[in-house]
């Protein structure tokens, strides 16, 4: 009874560690769904200073407006197949895909939880990454506008695969890039990569 | 008047979680002195052999070997007394096989200093030393170099003899030494066993349940009488 | 301690044979297992670093995987091809920093043959961004000119200025176009990527070889020496795929929303690293299946040497009490046996343990059968010292088990 007992234990134990070395994480959230709120883990480098916690909106410019397209446009008294309405909402997708940065976040020390986008390195040693708002940001959704995608540099390899929740801590720079795609981008020199652990 | 060698006081013995098995008021060896002990099976001989030779604890009462009480020592403490001052002899020999007879014979120096020291001051080297006690068991040198397990019955238990004596052992403990012998050779193998000590002024104990072989010493006992636990 | 050892010594050696076998099956099974961990984690950083710095692989809409597979590691194929004009489109966009286009398909003697422009050379970066490095000569710059991988010129002896013949076709048997015998005039440094495999060559080359084939087969009839192949128009009609290279990093959704929305042809952009990301978690489960198993085996191997132990234990039981005399009946016991299994666990094969000079006897701890042994006062063994994984777990068996009475002699 007792050997019984103790291969089913042994057992048990191997499945469970079996189960428990699946990668998680990502399984969590669902195509499109933004980072849910957790606590913030402590600096790793604590004589540099707190770094300050950003959230994706604070990313956007204060002064920003997407909808201005909209504005005085009262869609209620517009006839149907309106051109106008058309154009507002090509002049809105337009914005919203030239999108500018928030320039006073330039040079500062953040930290932001977001999900990773591999672009160079392996998952245990990965050098640049993007770093995205939403779940899935590459596959089959509609891309994030420029000011809510953030190229990452890490200076330590970090340790993240596609998709993981992250925070990230470091440097925050605002770039010029004369492109179709945007006149600047966010581009983070990250110093620390942790996982993003939500309290539950 | 010396020292006893041995003695054993108010002795008491029990297995875990069994009866008391041994319960001997008072034992006294002298040193030198020859001792035979008739035990017929079931009185627990080999217990007090153990509780003597320091590898077992007495539950209650005292064993002094050499004046030394074994229950004050440690564990590891009465291993370096039993291989510093006790030669034991074995039913079934107990050899190493895999070694030769003289590194069987020459174990005991490997593990005691005081040993070797006795068994080099009466001989340039360690193999001559052994030599030495082999050739006066009657074991030929051809035979020296044999793996233990190559050698007779008879030879080998003569090579267990000279392991029990080498370096001069003040007490020797031999727990039926004879049994795996044939009878022609038992009479003689306690010949050797019994002259041996004598010469060297070693103590010796020796259990047997054949009380044939109680003429080989001047003093005995029986086990059935010295164990309280056995009485009605 | 130094008479354990000897003592250990000849025990072992005395039971050489025996030892031999369970030594190797250890050492086999910790090889199995070390090699699987080492391919595991090699393999998945040679996929990792076989391409860096491409932002998008573009090819004709199918399996994202299939593309990265065919384009980076030259395993597989695709369906389709896209067309020339829209790669020529992509590579005028603005926020495209270079772009590449390749074309696979050929082969040589089971290497597969890439056709690219000289830019490749330049703009292709494998690793920690380390760009391709000529061992020996230069990029191509005429039209029936090959540069080679490390491990094409090393496996085929090959050296500048050798001739060489490209088939249609990866596979060995395929059709050769003989008539348009190619130069190598260069080769690259080792790189550890599917690079070394290569054979390049110019894309106008690939159109070239071509002309006069229809349909995967040279025409009959029809054969254009390599000299009169300027005469005609050697601009690729269609390519395999487009390696991009964007001026902004961060922008590569934007741009891969704009491939496949807007070049009017149905294309795909992947991001590399993603879509091997998602190889390897795809793999996940089978990895660790597989690190079980040798595992498994690795454990097989162990439970074997303790059975070969436990085995020997019952002959060493005549020399136990021999130990017991001599003062080894605690620690010391434990040390020899645990000597000489550290001794052989020490070893590249971590095999451990010869068997000890104990006596097996029964559970009875330390007391074995008076009959057998003459002598049941073995005693206790304290467990002292540290010894191999394996090899203690008898003697733990008899150190921590409780001593029992003997029983009664015949």
């Amino acid at each position: 009874m007792c050997k019984i007992r103790s291969m089913r234990l042994i057992v048990a134990t191997g499945l469970a560690l079996l189960v428990a070395c699946q990668p998680a994480s990502s399984q969590d959230y669902g195509l499109g769904e933004k980072i849910r709120p957790a606590p913030a883990p402590r600096a790793a480098n604590p004589s540099a200073g707190q770094p300050r916690n950003v959230t994706w909106d604070d990313l956007l410019p204060p002064d920003w407006d997407p909808l201005a397209a909209l504005k005085g446009l009262d869609l209620a008294r517009l006839k149907d197949g309106d051109p106008r309405a058309q154009k507002a909402l090509d002049d809105l997708k337009r914005a919203w895909e030239h999108a500018p940065p928030n320039r006073s976040l330039h040079g500062q020390r953040i930290r932001i939880p977001g999900f990773v986008v591999p672009l160079d390195g392996d998952p245990k040693a990965l050098r640049e990454f993007l770093l995205v708002p939403y779940f899935g940001a590459c596959i089959h959704v509609p891309p994030p506008p420029p000011n809510q995608v953030i190229h990452a540099l890490a200076r330590e390899l970090a340790k993240a695969q596609s998709m993981d929740a992250v925070w990230a801590t470091g440097r925050l720079e605002v770039v010029r890039s004369d492109t179709p795609f945007g006149s600047a981008t966010y581009v983070m020199q990250v110093e620390q990569v942790t996982p993003y652990r939500e309290k539950r | 008047m010396n020292a006893p060698l041995v003695e054993v006081r108010d002795l008491r013995y029990a297995w875990p979680g069994h009866a008391a098995c041994l319960a001997i008021d008072h034992l006294v060896l002298a040193p030198g002195e020859a001792l035979f002990l008739y035990a017929p099976s079931g009185c627990a001989n080999s217990t007090l052999l153990g509780l003597i030779a320091g590898v077992q604890v007495a539950s209650a009462g005292s064993v002094r070997v050499l004046g030394q009480g074994l229950e004050r020592l440690s564990a590891s403490a009465r291993d370096r007394f039993r291989v510093d001052h006790i030669g034991i002899v074995f039913q079934q020999f107990n050899l190493l096989p895999y070694l030769s007879v003289l590194e069987n014979v020459l174990l005991p120096c490997r593990f005691s200093p005081l040993r070797r020291q006795r068994a080099l001051a009466d001989a340039p080297d360690l193999v001559q030393a052994a030599g030495r006690l082999l050739a006066t068991l009657d074991l030929e040198p051809a035979l020296w170099r044999r793996r233990a397990d190559t050698l007779s019955v008879g030879q080998q238990q003569r090579v267990a003899l000279a392991r029990a004596l080498i370096g001069q052992p003040e007490l020797i403990l031999a727990d039926e030494p004879t049994s795996a012998l044939d009878a022609a050779r038992q009479e003689a193998f306690l010949d050797l066993l019994t002259a041996a000590c004598r010469q060297a002024g070693i103590g010796l104990i020796f259990v047997s349940h054949d009380l044939r072989l109680a003429a080989h010493s001047t003093r005995h006992e029986d086990m059935s009488r010295l164990n309280r636990v056995g009485w009605a | 301690m130094r008479q354990l050892c000897w003592l250990a010594a000849h025990s072992a050696w005395n039971r050489r044979y025996t030892l031999g076998l369970v030594v190797a099956a250890i050492a086999l099974s910790v090889a199995l297992l070390s090699v699987i961990e080492r391919l595991r984690t090699d393999l998945r950083a040679s996929f990792a670093q076989a391409v860096s710095g491409t932002d998008l692989i573009v090819g004709a809409r199918s399996s994202p995987l299939q593309l990265v597979l065919y384009a980076v590691f030259r395993m597989g194929a695709v369906t389709h091809e896209m067309s020339w004009d829209s790669a020529q489109a992509i590579a005028r966009h603005p926020a495209v920093a270079w772009a590449v286009p390749v074309t696979l398909g050929d082969g040589h003697r089971g290497y597969p043959v890439l056709g690219a422009p000289a830019s490749y050379f330049q703009h292709f970066r494998y690793g920690a961004g380390e760009s391709l490095r000529f061992a020996t000569g230069r990029p191509y710059r005429g039209l029936f000119e090959a540069v080679l991988g490390a491990e094409v010129a090393e496996r085929l002896g090959y050296r500048l200025g050798q001739r060489i013949l490209l088939a249609h076709g990866h596979d060995p048997l395929a059709p050769t176009h003989a008539d348009k015998p190619f130069t190598v005039v260069g080769i690259l440094a080792r790189t550890g990527t599917p690079v070394d495999r290569t054979v390049h060559i110019g894309l106008e080359a690939i159109e070239a070889i071509h002309l006069d084939w229809q349909g995967g087969a040279p025409i009959p009839g029809l054969a254009i020496p390599p000299e009169l192949v300027g005469k005609f128009d050697l601009t690729p009609k269609s390519i395999t795929t487009v390696l991009l290279g964007l001026k902004s990093r961060a922008q590569v959704f934007a741009m891969q929303r704009w491939v496949e929305t807007q070049v009017g042809e149905p294309l795909m952009a992947v991001l590399p690293g993603v879509v091997l990301d998602e190889l390897w978690q795809m793999l996940a489960v089978a990895e660790h299946g597989l690190l079980a198993v040798s595992a498994l085996v690795a454990g097989t191997s162990l439970i074997g040497l303790v059975a070969v132990i436990l085995a020997g234990l019952n002959e060493r039981r005549r020399s136990w009490p021999s130990c017991a005399r001599w003062g080894r009946g605690r620690g010391a016991s434990w040390h020899c046996w645990s000597w000489k299994g550290w001794g052989w666990s020490s070893s590249p094969s971590y095999s451990a343990g010869s068997s000890p000079p104990w006596p097996s006897s029964s559970p009875a701890l330390g007391w074995p059968r008076s009959m057998d042994l003459g002598l049941p006062w073995v005693g206790r063994r304290r467990a002292s010292g540290c010894g191999s994984p394996p090899s203690p777990w008898p003697a733990c068996r008899r150190a921590f088990g409780r001593r029992r009475a003997p029983t009664a002699w015949p």
